[in-house]
């Protein structure tokens, strides 16, 4: 099943990221509690964990664009 | 809550990096804070979107002068650090209503500016911009990394630093003069004192209580 991976809520007056780097390319298995992804928001760079083993599918938003607060960055299949 | 306190004195980036790092799974496993104060070997880092091309403003020279860039995992752009500067990491698990990177941020702010008090100096915020400033010059960068809302990396706040390296950079990408605690007061600033206010300081705003000091000696 494919669900979207989105930014997560970093705290309140944060409405824009920057996707700092993606740690893994389409196709990546990725397992629970790895860090998939950085997020940069002011003068903090954030690791987001990938919550469940999937594979990523497709990265919507690459490193260095901007996303909002749960805005959806990637497609992955749970495994 | 307690908290334990790391001094490892002058250390080289990297060494402490590692320390930094086998402290975050330490406090991930046991949810101790834990502050480690230190002093870096003289070294530019540059945060994770920072680009060497854009406010380091002559690398090369930099690295003819013997002295490493490294790029980091924290937020923020270019930024120097050297003996005299307290380096200060507070690696804490974050919980509500702590979890606002903002807010997070904010009260690291707050820790500088009422040090700086404590020695009569007055600082402040400069708007939309992280940091310590006194008047229009900064004393101190504050960058972070969070891991599974594990914070590492933190303050570098210049107390008797030499201050001519911030000429080859914009630090954080900012036009600005740099300043230190004894520049401000004209006079030399003890570096114990300045560490052990900075604990202080810590203690009351995160509501800790500071364990006696653990002096490493792996550096």
């Amino acid at each position: 099943m494919t669900k979207e991976i989105k930014v997560p809520f970093l705290g309140d007056g944060i409405d824009k990221v920057t996707i700092a780097e993606w740690h893994y390319k389409p196709e990546d298995v990725v397992s629970q509690g790895e860090d998939f992804f950085e997020l940069e928001a002011d003068k903090a760079l954030f690791n987001v964990p990938c919550e469940k083993k999937c594979i990523l599918r497709t990265i919507l938003v690459p490193a260095g664009q901007e996303a909002s607060i749960g805005q959806a960055v990637a497609i992955v299949e749970d495994l | 809550m307690q908290c334990h306190i790391i001094d490892l004195g002058l250390i080289d980036f990297l060494s402490a990096y590692h320390i930094q790092q086998q402290t975050v799974r330490k406090v991930l496993d046991e949810r101790i804070p834990t502050v480690i104060l230190c002093e870096h070997r003289p070294v530019f880092t540059l945060g994770r979107l920072a680009r060497e091309g854009g406010s380091l403003l002559d690398p090369g020279s930099i690295r003819q002068q013997g002295i490493d860039i490294l790029r980091t995992d924290r937020g923020g752009d270019v930024t120097f650090h050297g003996p005299g500067q307290l380096i200060a990491y507070p690696i804490f698990f974050l919980k509500e209503p702590l979890r606002d990177l903002k807010r997070f941020l904010y009260k690291l702010e707050d820790v500088v500016i009422d040090l700086l008090k404590y020695f009569g100096i007055v600082a402040n915020r400069l708007n939309g911009y992280t940091g310590v400033f006194v008047r229009e010059k900064k004393i101190a960068s504050i960058g972070i990394g969070v891991k599974k809302w594990v914070t590492y990396h933190g303050i570098g706040l210049n107390v008797s630093t030499d201050l001519s390296p911030f000429s080859l950079v914009k630090p954080c990408g900012l036009d600005v003069t740099m300043t230190s605690i004894a520049r401000e007061l004209k006079a030399d600033a003890s570096m114990d004192l300045v560490k052990q206010e900075i604990l202080d300081q810590l203690a009351k705003k995160f509501d800790l209580k500071m364990m006696d000091i653990c002096h490493d000696k792996r550096n």
